[in-house]
């Protein structure tokens, strides 16, 4: 069964919105709920609807997937309640065991499965609060969830603030064409040639039938000229006004017929020169635009969207628009502008015809839309079918070894030989579609000129028709310019459509606030001392899940910290806050007794340094990499710095030595040498806070000793948060600090945790030394 | 070494006989392996192959997740027990399958489906192609913004339009 929508919910996503009978039901004994999600999926594993809702300390289920109407059943949330969610693969279980006996279970698919567990949280509050006799707390921090339209339902794409989908694609048109403002006088010329080029067009047919009529032939007695306002213009002008026959302006006419021709050339190349000039500095601007202000937002924003999109927003998208406004725009005004222009000339010569005349475009219109939807799905399943063909290339070329070792030559010739089929079976049906396009074009556009014959022909031969040779042949003229517009026209909606999202995609990273800036109040502190004090510290990157809470500690200045314990445990979490990468959701982190939030963001950055397991270095040479972040630094400093990071004889070993090129399609370096080439540049910075991210993991041991001493001269004065995962590294240390899941277990001097048996520190430390015994012999 | 097949019954499957289960009050699973030994719960289940070997290779673990028994088929196994792993398997599984696609709006990134399945309509919000991945045998699984998945078991069975809609996008 179902029950009646409301209006106001009949777009939402479900399971977003409370309907209003339920909402009624639920009031009725709860109050306004707190939370609630909705339980999609019916015992029978159909899709069905029971809502779940908490509120003035009970649990309500409202249940629609009975067969006699909605049942409301109601658990009072005490501390003989336990909540918990069964994960399943698809679908999970929401149940509530009451005294021990399970009193509810609701099934509900993966896309209610953020609301559900937010409902589990806040229920577990409550019940922890009654248990300690606390008021239960409100849980704070962002909830992030996929956004959906109001108007519409749909999913918002990640990337886009607002629905693309409901946008006005005019106002962000518009925006677009501000950004070529600067450059206004290239557009006014571009676009001003642009309409002369087709008004221009629009010309030599019209002289053509006045050459005809009244330059090569006697015009037909009872034709009045003045019915012809360009040839009264023309006699006016050459001196005998409302002559009829005037054989003597053929060569006036034809040099007008050569001027034209030179005109519309000297347009063209205005219109081409200037638009393509001023698109490309306008994508130039926006591209740099939308680059400058991608380095200046915060992590979670480039955590949300995936690496290739962005870099697909400045290259991709932006070249999009430098082909729309160059040439979209320009195209499809200039369509318009001669389909009109042609109709209004052939109406007042002769309604008739022209409307004959003007049948096959609309029809053209349609078949060129319809065409170029085909030819994108085409092009989308070409495109599939091509990447499963070269995945095999990918896999068998660099893998030949395996293959050949595991005599499947045959195998992968065969699966390349099936997949090629595929795409030969699909690039069949594109050429089909193309092929048989431009034929239906021609027809049409053939089909015009016959009817013109047909109307046109008898009428001349009887000669009793006002309708003249010469307006034959310029309506045959004309007939030929609407070639073009049908395609423009054809493709209007969707090129309109791809720039608009394209621009749409590039002004969202310009209109992206970074969530983390510094404050007009924060205070200067040029040089910190790097003492670090954690205050009941909560952190989660998707509002869902925490991975650190309620976490506190107090390091003073020039300490060594241990960070340890299981992955996942919220060690790299820590620095990124101390880095201020993220900002906490709860608590506070100061340094030098100073929340960081209220420090200049460029200082704090300056004085961290960040030694992390993959070291990331950049295309270009040894010493610049080690000089980045620090420019204006002599070569003596540099030198100092990698004889204090023990990479000085392994760089002056190259024959390029520090001017060897590194990063990509550069010089390879080892694991090691990268290590310490990043620690000469954390060395160089001079930074007061030190964060080693498994700096010494992945390495020889040989190797591993050289980047310890490295460290260790590194390490002397700063605070440093080392994390590690293996624990001798960590025996210098002032102090460890284990995270388990988020929370501080364990905290301790080396020796201390070891004297706790059952402590997690003492456990993976005998772990991993009796792995060590075993490998060592 | 040699290239003979090895005798022993390399993957460690139980004896299927000796397997109970039984669902306590919290409606968790309780497994009991022999009569004699205590009850462990609650046990979850889980399949080896979901997609390739549904009905064998049954994995039954603990909370942390390790594998307690591992069933190479639910043959022989005793009726209670078998019907409870069927139900429970049932019950944490959920990949409707496509019957028919009524309608596909690609106008923008974010696509809307609108299929028919065998567990009732409903709308998907399908946020790219590669999210429709067709599998070597011929399945298609679509998965919706929220990673839940939806099966299409045969394309070739599908009436022509929605077979040409999924085919169009596929990724």
């Amino acid at each position: 069964m179902s029950v009646a929508v409301d209006s106001q919910t009949e777009h939402a996503e479900p399971g977003a919105v409370l309907p209003g009978s339920i909402k009624v039901l639920l009031e009725d004994r709860l109050g306004e709920p707190t939370a609630f999600a909705l339980a999609d999926v019916a015992p029978s594993g159909r899709f069905g609807q029971a809502w779940v809702a908490l509120g003035d300390g009970h649990l309500a289920v409202a249940d629609l997937n009975g067969a006699d109407g909605p049942q409301l059943r109601l658990t009072p949330l005490e501390s003989n309640v336990e909540l918990e969610i069964l994960e399943g693969v698809g679908s999970s279980r929401f149940r509530v065991v009451r005294d021990g006996k399970l009193a509810e279970e609701l099934r509900f698919s993966q896309r209610q499965a953020k609301r559900f567990s937010q409902l589990l949280r806040r229920g577990q509050t409550h019940i922890r609060g009654q248990e300690q006799g606390e008021q239960p707390e409100t849980p704070t921090g962002p909830e992030q969830e996929e956004k959906f339209c109001d108007k519409c339902g749909r999913l918002i794409p990640d990337w886009a603030e607002a629905c693309p989908r409901c946008l006005q694609k005019r106002r962000i048109l518009w925006r677009l064409l501000s950004f070529a403002w600067p450059y206004k006088r290239w557009l006014i010329i571009g676009m001003g040639s642009a309409l002369a080029v087709t008004l221009l067009q629009l010309v030599p047919p019209k002289l053509t039938q006045l050459l005809i009529d009244h330059v090569l032939q006697e015009p037909k007695p009872g034709t009045p000229p003045e019915r012809d306002l360009l040839w009264t213009l023309i006699t006016a002008l050459s001196g005998k006004p409302g002559t009829a026959h005037r054989p003597d302006l053929l060569w006036p006419l034809i040099a007008g017929l050569g001027c034209i021709v030179v005109l519309r050339v000297g347009f063209q190349y205005l219109r081409l020169n200037r638009l393509a000039r001023l698109s490309e500095l306008m994508t130039h601007d926006l591209r740099t635009a939308a680059f400058a202000h991608l380095q200046k937002l915060s992590l979670t924003f480039f955590n949300k969207k995936p690496t290739g999109h962005l870099i697909s927003r400045i290259t991709h998208d932006t070249d999009r628009l430098w082909d729309f406004v160059a040439f979209g725009i320009v195209e499809l005004v200039m369509s318009s502008v001669v389909v009109v222009g042609i109709a209004v000339i052939l109406f007042l010569e002769e309604p008739v015809l022209a409307a004959l005349t003007m049948i096959p475009i609309p029809i053209g219109v349609v078949l060129t839309y319809f065409h170029t939807v085909a030819i994108r799905r085409f092009f989308h399943r070409l495109w599939t079918k091509w990447s499963r063909m070269t995945s095999v290339l990918s896999d068998a070329i660099p893998g030949v070894r395996v293959v050949k070792a595991f005599r499947q030559e045959d195998r992968e010739v065969a699966r390349f030989t099936g997949r090629s089929q595929a795409f030969v079976g699909d690039a069949m049906d594109l050429h089909a579609e193309w092929t048989s396009y431009w034929p239906k074009v021609m027809f049409l556009m053939n089909l015009g000129t016959l009817i013109i014959w047909g109307y046109a022909g008898p009428k001349i031969i009887k000669g009793t028709d006002h309708l003249t040779l010469g307006t034959f042949v310029m309506f045959l003229g004309y007939v030929w310019m609407f070639y073009g517009p049908i395609e423009q026209l054809g493709m209007m909606n969707r090129m309109f459509q791809r720039a608009a999202t394209s621009a749409q995609r590039v002004f969202e990273v310009l209109d992206t606030q970074p969530t983390i800036y510094t404050k007009s109040s924060a205070v200067p502190h040029p040089r910190i001392a790097g003492s670090v004090t954690f205050e009941d510290v909560c952190f989660s990157y998707d509002g869902v899940k925490r991975v650190l809470e309620d976490v506190s500690f107090h390091v003073d200045a020039g300490q060594m910290i241990g960070l340890a314990g299981p992955s996942g445990g919220g060690k790299t979490t820590m620095v990124n806050l101390i880095c201020r990468f993220y900002d906490v959701i709860e608590g506070r982190i100061f340094i030098d007794g100073t929340d960081v939030r209220d420090l200049d963001l460029y200082e704090l950055r300056s004085q961290i340094g960040v030694v992390l397991q993959e070291p990331y270095l950049f295309r270009g040479t040894i010493a610049e990499n080690i000089a980045y972040g620090n420019e204006r630094v002599d070569m003596a400093t540099i030198i100092t710095a990698s004889k204090a990071a023990n990479a000085h004889d392994f760089i002056v070993g190259f024959p390029d030595g520090y001017d060897t090129v590194v990063g990509e399609r550069g010089q390879t370096l080892s694991g090691g040498e990268r290590q310490r080439i990043s620690i000469a540049r954390a060395i160089l910075s001079n930074p007061r806070i030190l964060i080693l991210d498994e700096a010494t993991s992945s390495v020889d041991s040989k190797t591993e000793m050289k980047i310890q001493e490295a460290i260790d001269r590194l390490v002397k004065g700063r605070t440093t948060f080392a994390i590690a995962h293996r624990l001798s590294t960590l025996r210098k240390a002032d102090r460890l600090v284990i995270l388990d899941k988020g929370k501080i277990v364990e905290q301790g001097t080396h020796e201390e945790l070891l004297t706790k048996e059952d402590g997690l520190y003492a456990k993976l430390h005998t772990t991993q030394t009796e792995l060590q015994s075993m490998f060592a012999v | 070494m040699s290239n003979e097949t090895e005798k022993v019954d390399s993957t460690g499957c139980d004896e299927p006989a000796a397997v109970r289960l039984a669902r306590n009050e919290r409606g968790q699973l309780e497994l009991r392996r022999g009569p004699e030994a205590d009850p462990i719960a609650p046990v979850r289940l889980a399949r080896c192959f979901p997609w390739s070997l549904r009905e064998r290779y049954i994995s039954i673990r603990d909370k942390d997740g390790e594998e307690l028994v591992l069933l190479e088929s639910l043959d022989g196994i005793e009726p209670e027990t078998r019907a409870l792993i069927e139900q429970e398997l049932d019950q944490q599984e959920f990949i409707p399958q496509i019957i028919t696609v009524d309608n596909v709006d690609d106008d923008y990134e974010v696509m809307a489906w609108k299929v028919r399945t065998d567990r009732g309509p409903i709308e998907l919000q399908v946020k790219s192609n590669d999210d429709i991945r067709q599998l070597d045998d011929g399945r298609v699984i679509i998965k919706d913004h929220a990673g839940g998945k939806f099966e299409v078991p045969d394309l070739s069975r599908l009436d022509p339009r929605s077979r040409r809609l999924i085919e169009d996008h596929l990724g």
